[in-house]
Formats: C-alpha cells, sequence, structure tokens
C-alpha cells in the first residue's frame, strides 16, 4: 500500500472512530479493541570456531513498534462484525519505508432466530486431537516468566488458544434440548479454504468438518466428529487430488462415585488417505483408539487419569498432526554464521522469540521434528505408530499455594521401522510452582517454577546395527519476585540436552518410509535471562530483560555459539 | 444404556482392520547388515542347448538385498550376456539366461564362463556353462545373408572409390557366418548403396506380418565402425494402401526410419512399426496413402547405406535383418 493510501486511511480512521462514536451514544454498538507492542534489541554473537569469522555481522540491532486496531461493531443484536488492521513499522525506517499496513483479522458472526449460530472470515476452530487440533508438542516444558513474555507474543501473533486454529471460511454451530429426555443434541460444521487454486496443478483445497453430540444427563456424551480434507474437482487443468478423511467417535461418561468424581471416556476412528488419478500413490488407511480414566475428587484438589493409546502407522489426519513449529523457518537473526556462512543450528531460544519460525495453518505435508525436543509424541495424540498407557497425575497442596503434575508415558511402535523390532518410548515431565510469598504472608508475589522432561528411545535388538538409544532432557527453572508495586524481578534458565542415536525415517511426497537416515547427538543448549517488568496495568506493561544463550555440540565443536540479547518489550492490549 | 457405552467403542475397535505387514520401510538388514553368501551361487545346467529352447537357470542367496550382476563370457566369441538386479535371492526369477547377447557378436558352440558379482562386495564367484546348441532367430527372416544375396531382391551399388558391398565371412561375423559388408566413397552423391527386399521375394505379394503395427518389430544388427564417416542406414516399409499388388508412391503410404550409426561394434536395433513416421529429405512429412500402420500390406522392404552428406564416404556391416511379433528380437 503506497504512502498517499496510508495517509487517506489516516485521516479516514479518527472520521470514522468520530461517527461511530456519536452512533455509540445510544446504544452499545461499536468497541474498539487491538493492542500496541514495541520491541528493541541488541544482540551479539560469539562463535567458537578455528577459522576466525570475518563475515559475520556480530552486533545486530533492530526493533518494530506496531499497534493493532479493530472494530467491533454490532449493527444489530443478532451481529457482530469485527475488522482489525495492522500497522507496522520497523525502527530505522522514515518516511513510510519499512511500514507495513495489513488486514490482521476480519470476521462476522450472528444468530439466526435465536437458534443458529454463525461465523464468517476468520474462525478459531478445534474438534478433537484426533481430527482438528492444534497441539503443542515442542514445548514440553514451562517456561519461566521471563520467557513467557515472548511466547505471549508468539501466541498473539499467530492467533493460538488452545487447541485452535485460526482458519478462514465459515462455521455454524446449533443445538437442541429435550428436557423430558434430558438430553442435548449440538451440531457444529465449518467449510475452510486452506490453498486457493494456481488454475494449473494445484486445485482448490478446502477443509470441512462437523461434530455432532448428544449428551444426555449430563452424564453420558456421545459424538461423531468428521474432518475431510480435499481438493475440488474441476478447479484446476490437474485432475489429481487430495483427499484425507477422519471419522471418529467419542464417549464419556461421568459417574459420582462417594467424594470421587469418576469419568471413562475414548476416542476411536479411521483415516483415509489418497490422491485421486495419482497412479503412484497409496491409499493408506489405518485407526486409532484412545480410551482413558479419570478420576477427581469433588473439590478438585487433585486429578488422576489413566489411557490408552493406539495410532497405527498409516493414520493420516492433518488437521491435527499438523505442527505450531516449523523447523524449516529461517530464524529471524544471525540464520548465516561462522566464515564458511552456514546455517545456524537452531536454538530453543529461536523457538520462543520468533513468530516467524510458526505456522498459522494446517500442513497437508508431514512436517518434520526434532528428534531431541519430542520424539514420543511429534505429532501430539495423533503421532501415527504409536501405541501404549500412559498416567497423568496433578495436584494443588496448601491451598494452591504449590501446584504439581506429573506425567509419564510409556509407549512403543505398531510397526517397525526397516525392522520387527520396536522403538520404545518413554516420556516423564514434572512441573511444580510454588507461590512463595503466600506460604510467608508476604503481600508481593514470590514464585517459583520449575519444570523438566525427560525422554527416552530405545530399540533393542540382537543385530547391532538395529540397536539405537536417545536420551534428551529439557529443564527450566523460574523465578518472579515483586519487588514493588507493579514491579517484578524475573529471572529463569532453560536447558535442552540430548545424546544418542536415532534413526529417522525419509518419507516420499506421499508420507510412505522409503528410507531411513542415522542422526545422532551429543548436544547442549541453554539460556539464561533476567529482566525486570513494570506493570502499569494488567493489560500493559513494559519490560527489560536480558538473555543469554549458548548451543554446545560436540558433534560440531566449531559451530558452538553463543548469543547475548539485551531487550526492551512494551505491551499493552485493550 | 449402560451397554451402549461399552458396546460402542468395542464395536468401533472392532470395525476397524490395520494392513498386516512386518515393518514399515526397506529393511535395515539390506540397508545395514553385513554381507555373506546364504547359498553358493549356482546353474541348473552345466550344458545348455538354446536351439531347442533350454535355458540356464541361475540361483544364491545372500544374507541382505544387493546390487549383483552375472557376466556371462563366450570362450570362442567373446559375445557377452549380463544379467543385472537387486535382490535377496537370485531365482528363475531374475536370472534366467536364454542364450541372448547384450553384447555382440552373439555366442556359439563354445565353453562359457559365469562371473557373479557383488556391489560392494570384493569376491567374486564363477561358473562354467557349455554351448551346445546356439539361439535361433525367432520371426519372418527377411535375410541373415547366410546365402548370400538373393536374385530375387534389387540391389543398387554406386560405383564410387574403394566401394565393397559385398557379402563376408570372417572375424567380424556376429550371427551365423555371413554379414553384408557396405562402405565406400561416393563424392558426387550420398547414396553408396541399397537393396529393395520385395515381398514376392518370399513367395507373397505382401509380407506375413500381423495387421497390428503396435505388434510388428522389424529388427537388424548393424555395426558401426570407429571412423568419423558416421554412416546412415534408411529403412523404407512401403505398403500397399489400394491393394494394387504394388507400392505407389503417390497413393500408397511408406513409412521410414533412418538410422545415423554413431557408435562402435555391433548393435542390435529394434524399431517398432507404429512408431515410424514417413520422412521426406530426412524429415517427417504427410503420407499418401491411408496415413496407417499397416504392417500386413507391406510389398517391400528397402534399405539405403547413406555417407554423412558432407563426407560422401561411409562404412558399416549389417546382418539380420528379421521381423517379431509381439517383442523386440532377443539375439
Amino acid at each position: 500500500m503506497g504512502i498517499r493510501n496510508v495517509k487517506y486511511l489516516l485521516i479516514l480512521i479518527p472520521v470514522l472512530l468520530l461517527h461511530t462514536a456519536i452512533l455509540a451514544q445510544n446504544a452499545p454498538k461499536f468497541k474498539v479493541k487491538g493492542g500496541a507492542r514495541s520491541l528493541l534489541s541488541n544482540a551479539e554473537i560469539t562463535v567458537q570456531d578455528s577459522v576466525p569469522d570475518e563475515v559475520t555481522a556480530r552486533k545486530n540491532a533492530g526493533g518494530y513498534a506496531l499497534m493493532d486496531l479493530g472494530f467491533n461493531i454490532m449493527p444489530n443484536k443478532n451481529t457482530e462484525i469485527m475488522g482489525m488492521i495492522r500497522i507496522n513499522n520497523k525502527f530505522g525506517g522514515f518516511w513510510g519505508a519499512g511500514v507495513t499496513f495489513d488486514v490482521r483479522q476480519l470476521w462476522l458472526k450472528g444468530i439466526i432466530a435465536d437458534k443458529v449460530r454463525y461465523q464468517l472470515g476468520d474462525i478459531n476452530l478445534k474438534q478433537t486431537p484426533f481430527t482438528f487440533w492444534n497441539h503443542n508438542e515442542d514445548r514440553q516444558v514451562q517456561q519461566p516468566a521471563v520467557f513467557d513474555l515472548q511466547r505471549d507474543i508468539v501466541n498473539y501473533e499467530s492467533f493460538y488458544l488452545p487447541g485452535t486454529w485460526r482458519q478462514q471460511g465459515a462455521a455454524v454451530d446449533f443445538g437442541l434440548e429435550s428436557g423430558r429426555l434430558s438430553s442435548e443434541w449440538n451440531f457444529h460444521g465449518y467449510l475452510t479454504r486452506l490453498n486457493a487454486t494456481n488454475f494449473g496443478n494445484q486445485p482448490e483445497r478446502l477443509h470441512a468438518g462437523t461434530t455432532m453430540s448428544w449428551t444426555f444427563a449430563n452424564a453420558l456424551k456421545a459424538s461423531y466428529n468428521l474432518s475431510r480434507i480435499f481438493d475440488v474437482k474441476e478447479t484446476a487443468i490437474s485432475n489429481v487430488l487430495f483427499q484425507n478423511t477422519v471419522q471418529t467417535a467419542a464417549l464419556e461418561y461421568n459417574k459420582s462415585i462417594s467424594s470421587l468424581n469418576l469419568t471413562v471416556g475414548g476416542e476411536s476412528g479411521m483415516s483415509s488417505y489418497r490422491i485421486v488419478h495419482d497412479t503412484a500413490a497409496p491409499h493408506l488407511q489405518d485407526f486409532f483408539l484412545h480410551a482413558f480414566s479419570r478420576v477427581t475428587p469433588k473439590n478438585k484438589r487433585w486429578e488422576l487419569e489413566l489411557g490408552y493409546l493406539n495410532v497405527g502407522p498409516d493414520f493420516r489426519s492433518f488437521a491435527a498432526q499438523s505442527k505450531r513449529l516449523d523447523y524449516s523457518a529461517v530464524p529471524n537473526f544471525y540464520n548465516r554464521y561462522t566464515q564458511l556462512q552456514t546455517d545456524r543450528p537452531l536454538h530453543i531460544a529461536d523457538f520462543m522469540n520468533n513468530s516467524a519460525m510458526y505456522r498459522t495453518g494446517i500442513s497437508t505435508k508431514l512436517m518434520s521434528y526434532n528428534p531431541l525436543i519430542n520424539n514420543v509424541l511429534p505429532y501430539g495424540l495423533a503421532t501415527f505408530n504409536r501405541k501404549g498407557f500412559y498416567l497423568k497425575a496433578q495436584a494443588d497442596w496448601f491451598k494452591k499455594v504449590v501446584q504439581t503434575s506429573v506425567q509419564q508415558y510409556n509407549l512403543s511402535e505398531v510397526v517397525g521401522q526397516g525392522t520387527p523390532e520396536l522403538k520404545q518410548f518413554a516420556m516423564t515431565r514434572a512441573d511444580l510452582t510454588w507461590h512463595a510469598g503466600s506460604t510467608l504472608h508476604w503481600k508481593k508475589q514470590w514464585k517459583f517454577t520449575f519444570s523438566g522432561c525427560r525422554q527416552q528411545t530405545q530399540r533393542k535388538s540382537p543385530r547391532e546395527y538395529e540397536v539405537l538409544k536417545l536420551n534428551s532432557m529439557q529443564a527450566s527453572a523460574g523465578i518472579e519476585i515483586e519487588v514493588m508495586k507493579d514491579i517484578d524481578l524475573m529471572a529463569g534458565y532453560t536447558t535442552l540436552q540430548g545424546k544418542g542415536s536415532e534413526m529417522g525415517s525419509t518419507r516420499n511426497n506421499y508420507t510412505e518410509v522409503i528410507d531411513f537416515g542415522k542422526y545422532a547427538a551429543d548436544l547442549k543448549q541453554d539460556i539464561a535471562g533476567a529482566g525486570l517488568r513494570v506493570r502499569f496495568s494488567g493489560k500493559t506493561y513494559l519490560a527489560l530483560m536480558y538473555q543469554q544463550m549458548r548451543h554446545r555440540d560436540k558433534a560440531n565443536p566449531f559451530q558452538n555459539y553463543q548469543i547475548g540479547q539485551m531487550m526492551a518489550i512494551y505491551n499493552m492490549t485493550f | 444404556m449402560k451397554r451402549i457405552k461399552f458396546i460402542l467403542p468395542l464395536l468401533l475397535f472392532a470395525a476397524c482392520k490395520r494392513e498386516d505387514k512386518p515393518f514399515e520401510g526397506p529393511s535395515l538388514q539390506d540397508l545395514n547388515g553385513p554381507f555373506s553368501m546364504a547359498k553358493p551361487f549356482t546353474a541348473n545346467k552345466a550344458v545348455v542347448d538354446f536351439s531347442k529352447n533350454e535355458t540356464v537357470v541361475f540361483g544364491a542367496e545372500f544374507s541382505k538385498q544387493c546390487d549383483w550382476s552375472i557376466t556371462i563370457r563366450g570362450g570362442l566369441s567373446k559375445a557377452t550376456k549380463i544379467i543385472t538386479g537387486k535382490s535377496r535371492q537370485i531365482t528363475v526369477d531374475n536370472a534366467v539366461w536364454n542364450g541372448t547377447t547384450t553384447v555382440f557378436p552373439a555366442f556359439k558352440t563354445e565353453p562359457c564362463k559365469a562371473v557373479l558379482k557383488i556391489a560392494g562386495v570384493e569376491d567374486s564367484f564363477t561358473l562354467n556353462v557349455g554351448i551346445n546348441g546356439v539361439r535361433v532367430p525367432q520371426g519372418l527372416i527377411l535375410t541373415d545373408f547366410e546365402s548370400g544375396l538373393n536374385a530375387k531382391w534389387n540391389t543398387f551399388i554406386q560405383s564410387g572409390a574403394n566401394m565393397d558391398f559385398k557379402v563376408k565371412s570372417d572375424a567380424f561375423s556376429v550371427q551365423g557366418k555371413n554379414y553384408l559388408n557396405m562402405a565406400g566413397i561416393v563424392t558426387w552423391d550420398w547414396l553408396i548403396g541399397l537393396i529393395d527386399f520385395p515381398a514376392s521375394a518370399y513367395g507373397s505379394s505382401t509380407l506375413a506380418l500381423g495387421s497390428i503395427p503396435e505388434d510388428v518389430y522389424f529388427n537388424c544388427l548393424i555395426y558401426g565402425d570407429a571412423n568419423p564417416n558416421q554412416s546412415r542406414v534408411l529403412f523404407q516399409f512401403k505398403e500397399d494402401d489400394n491393394n494394387t499388388k504394388a507400392f505407389e508412391p503417390a497413393a500408397d503410404d511408406q513409412f521410414d526410419k533412418e538410422i545415423i550409426v554413431n557408435w562402435q561394434g555391433w548393435k542390435l536395433v529394434s524399431l517398432k512399426y507404429s512408431d515410424l513416421v514417413h520422412l521426406s529429405n530426412g524429415q517427417p512429412a504427410p503420407n499418401n496413402g491411408n496415413n496407417r500402420h499397416n504392417p500386413n500390406n507391406i510389398v517391400m522392404v528397402s534399405m539405403l547405406h547413406l555417407a554423412n552428406p558432407s563426407m560422401g564416404a561411409g562404412s558399416t556391416k549389417i546382418d539380420c535383418l528379421i521381423f517379431t511379433s509381439k517383442a523386440p528380437l532377443e539375439l
């Protein structure tokens, strides 16, 4: 958009605001929503290489200021319209250079006849972890507050809410109640567009789905879920059509026994993946079963869950297996380094502060993953070729002063990779949050967090070339102290360590295994940070932070590096 | 309701089925396992008579999938047959020798040596096989020159320098004893010589071929000389589409193939009749008959030996002009 257009818009916006504010005097038909953020960063890299790096600029400074301005309009009691624009200015730009002007979100929703809800445009959608779900399996440990600020920015930028993907299309919901039978029927349906046609080899690709559920006496809930990604015939010259269909049925039964609430449930279903008119493409079909039993007391102080998982090797559900983190993305600074200008290995800090590495839509290809970060369930519960049990427990202690949770997964492959011998996977997660201020009856907040995740992948075999063992550990510790009213001192440390070998699968375009690649690691990455946050309100803060990230790889010691980064973040939402 | 909540998941689970496969992807044993011979290299015959359609079946078994090759070499002819594969076993499915040749000349009645080599393995494994009857080409034989030049053929030979358009029997023989040598220098034209093979020379008005052009193959052995004068061999297949018992250029189809002889040694050339086009001055051109490939209408095959137009000299040899059905000739 040209500078002239921006000028006109900047004039137009206040006029619109004034006009609608006058209208709003009679009824609350207009709201302004949005946020503003400014980030300043100054980083410096140090590389441990035998050849001095005279190519990479050691220091990197930059930043931006942006504003999201959303207009929430309710033209009548049954309709709501939201449009949000973003003005982003990279520091260093002037007279319009470096300024971008985008539409960030646009949606319309309403109710028809007080019965049917609908939404058009940008929609947050989810179904179940096996049909359509935005899992977050690349974040296994709870991050200290000093790093959470950046994670919150990533979530805001990518529209991440628990389990949902931001899609564009249409959705409709309605429900029916029968008082006599104490039952309730709900219907949810959606149709979104994943890819536009290029009129050549890529047809229009859509994603449609529905969930129909029936709840009886608040005790039994049964649902049918359908998620289908498909190409629309005759929207391109090519007649090759992608199709991925997942159908599941879920059941959940709640019962109170004495002072305990017992829940027994599960979901099972089938997937079909094929590419019509592509003679080389297979037709992959498989199924999954997930069953669990959960116990919690009426006061909900603790919860215990035991589950069983069996997901077939050919189970494909791209809407549930898409990952947030795109490991093929390029980091936003120092993406090449050393005298040879090699690609800088990604650091866990890159995953914290770079929203450009996160997808905002689902992928219809299997995305790559880092086995050190998550080799047990890299695609969430819908990870194919896994079976076994898990146990989850969580508890609050001393009136929620201490909160703890533990998870243990013991899984194995359903079918071996290149051998009948199966890989065994184990994952142990533990989190602890201690509100020390409450313990000591201080008025100010003292909060300590500890989190850890240990993963082990192992394949035993009498044949040496089939033996694998990969161990990885992620851990974090953080402290958040309210030193003065609305001023917090924060510090934290997070590490990722891994050692051993694994054999990764090389897959063709149809997701079939065609080869194996040896993966060996002896790696340690960590990030230590400290900062000060000034809270102006619950939704506005200014933070000053310094963090030091280190990458140590014993297999490639000349690629070791460390980056120090100073940041100032101002963030406001309204 | 109590029953439903337990039966429904079980029904769902029971309704699903999974393909029973031992593992996904290629075998790690094949990719990374150690090599050893599980069963030795064998042949089912020590002596074979290919003229009676006998075959030799080789066998072996390895501890892993390997890229392997069996090279059979004639003790007298130096003919070579190469069979290759990628498998864990060598069996009748992938290693049958029916007397055919990969590197000409063709095999004779002679002792042969078969050598099995495996990629990445230093050792090789050897067997002896004797041939007491050679393979007999199957199909409509226009000529193998064993009886010389047929008087019923039409021949034209230029009177240039070093002209040699004769049937010979010497160390160059590729199949049987004789072949046709074609060489000379013609500075004023680029046709060195030609032979017309009329159907009448074979006792009928058209050649006894099938009517489906995709099933008819024309084959010949051509020798490329080690000289820079790239010879061209032009074959013309002349049909009688209007049933006049003769080829009429203005009313019948003619399909052509010009072969530039840019290799050294003997080579088996096979042409699928349906792939042929009509050429005019070396370029594809419209035909004048029914514009359809009708192999059963062929009344004459012409073979022209041409020199490179810029040089005027050419030298090549030819043998075994044979039509086969449904597949190229195997020699």
